[in-house]
């Protein structure tokens, strides 16, 4: 039946001893396997995937080959490993070898990753003086006396010289209390983006995919785009905005909500469940989603960050909606959570 | 099936003492490096002792080189697939770089990636890396192959059919 000297089949016949899996079985866990990486997972197909595992032992075992080898191959699910993988897998001499690795270097240093690389950076030892894990936050006073918040999942560098005191902020949100110096040094925090410079001041400062945002509460703070001769913009106390590597945008009313998370909150008025999402999942470190059909739901209160899965049942409660955990298989996500409307009768 | 394993043990018994040394030599002129020459000519008898039925061998050294060769081809993958792992590591920049542990395991995994996918269609190998490292959607994965959704899920069962159930499913399932 197998040709006589398969590479395959030495390695078959190392496995342990075990009845074969039934073609129909392997062929119906591909299946599922094809069905659960769709875009949208109707609730309905994960109740029917669990069904067809738990309706025979046949079933389960070949689920269980499917994640038996996942695991096997788990080495490659973070994003950077995932990214080696690409490019040493890509046909040989193809440009795709050298862009996929090359990719990485400008999505770190250009602030322009994904979620789940500023993930992986927030998990590892990268050498920067002060970080903070998903849903943990930080509070460290500095020799100069300044004050600094350090939100979930931040990163910064500590710069200080005779001449200035400089903040590296590589990922995250950082929010200061600056001090007067004794030696009159500026006090500058530096993004991909530019640099802020506070003009005796409180004020924070988030990285976002391609911008960094600046809200100032007291005193005032200079913003300069990293490109030589872009126009500088200085805001006062009361005003953020968002600034990018050409030019800083125009500024806004500042949201003093939005630094709740130093006391340990979200507080929301009318947010967007989507955003309201994209801000818990900095606490959560799951990567949170919804439907596009309930992301325009408004999301009111105050939500304590101490337990985002409490704060993830209470929204379920109060908007009528469904949470599922889906659990990715040896891709970038490993868990989801997303919010689906609950289906009628359910 | 005791019988057939006894048989098999000794048939290959026979064949390492009098064509091991023959075999060594073979790969050596292959590959220019007696140590590597041994160490395949070894990985071809442990391919033989997997096995589990008899060998039917008219020809000893003809039926010795065909296994050989898929060792030896085997052995040139993995030295390409190194030096390509190589070349990718070397442009990750230093922050992000692996451990010197992660670096071995890494290279374990993608050896067996590669197996596991190995005589799959170019672009059904992409479709399936794509989803599984990049966490592509059919959708995503359908716009950068340009071909349509159908296709990629087409793709997808055919990459997985190999990689899971090889054993089980036919090839080009």
């Amino acid at each position: 039946m197998a040709e006589p000297f398969s590479l395959r089949d030495a390695d078959a016949a190392r496995e342990p001893a075990a009845a074969p899996i039934p073609p129909e079985a392997a062929r119906r866990a591909v299946e599922w396997l094809v069905d659960l990486q769709a875009e949208q997972v109707a609730p309905a197909t994960i109740e029917g995937w669990r069904h067809w595992r738990a309706a025979h032992p046949d079933h389960e075992r070949a689920w269980q080959r499917i994640e038996a080898i996942n695991g096997r191959l788990s080495p490659l699910a973070t994003p950077v490993h995932a990214a080696i993988a690409q490019a040493t897998l890509a046909p040989p001499g193809s440009p795709r070898r050298r862009r996929i690795v090359a990719g990485l270097a400008v999505a770190l240093f250009a602030g322009g990753s994904g979620w789940a690389l500023r993930e992986e950076l927030r998990m590892r030892e990268w050498g920067a003086d002060l970080r903070t894990a998903a849903g943990e936050r930080r509070h460290v006073t500095l020799t100069d006396g300044s004050a600094l918040e350090l939100n979930s999942g931040s990163a910064l560098d500590l710069a200080f010289s005779a001449s200035e005191r400089r903040l590296r902020l590589r990922a995250g949100e950082v929010l200061i209390r600056t001090a007067a110096d004794a030696a009159g040094r500026p006090f500058l925090v530096e993004t991909p983006q530019g640099s802020a410079q506070a003009l005796g001041t409180h004020f924070s400062v988030r990285l976002l995919d391609d911008a960094a945002e600046v809200a100032v509460f007291e005193g005032a703070v200079r913003l300069m785009p990293a490109t030589p001769g872009a126009q500088a913009l200085t805001l006062q106390a009361g005003q953020q905005a968002r600034f990018s590597v050409i030019a800083v945008d125009a500024p806004q009313p500042a949201d003093a909500d939005r630094i709740a998370w130093a006391e340990g909150f979200i507080v929301a008025k009318g947010m967007r469940l989507a955003d309201f999402l994209a801000e818990l999942s900095r606490h959560d470190g799951r990567r949170l989603s919804c439907d596009p059909a309930v992301a325009d739901l408004r999301v009111s209160g105050s939500y304590p960050l101490a337990d985002t899965g409490r704060v993830l049942e209470t929204l379920a409660a109060t908007l009528s909606l469904q949470v599922e955990v889906v659990t990715r298989f040896w891709g970038l996500q490993t868990v989801r959570v997303s919010l689906a409307p609950r289906r009628a009768g359910a | 099936m005791a019988a057939s394993e006894f048989t098999l043990q000794q048939q290959i018994e026979t064949l390492y003492s009098h064509h091991h040394g023959w075999l060594r030599r073979w790969l050596n002129r292959k590959l220019g490096d007696s140590h590597q020459a041994a160490d395949l000519a070894h990985d071809t008898f442990m391919r033989l002792l997997a096995r589990d039925e008899a060998l039917s061998i008219q020809e000893p050294r003809a039926f010795l080189t065909t296994v050989a060769q898929r060792v030896l081809a085997n052995h040139w993958r993995r030295q390409q697939l190194e030096r390509a792992y190589l070349e990718a590591l070397a442009q990750v920049p230093e922050a992000l770089a692996p451990s010197e542990e992660e670096r071995a395991i890494l290279l374990e995994t993608l050896y067996e990636i590669d197996r596991l996918l190995d005589g799959l269609p170019p672009p059904v190998r992409r479709a399936f890396l794509m989803t599984q490292l990049e966490g592509m959607n059919h959708g995503q994965v359908a716009a950068a192959l340009g071909v349509s959704v159908t296709t990629v899920k087409r793709y997808l069962v055919r990459a997985a059919s190999q990689c899971y159930f090889a054993d089980v499913l036919p090839a080009g399932a």
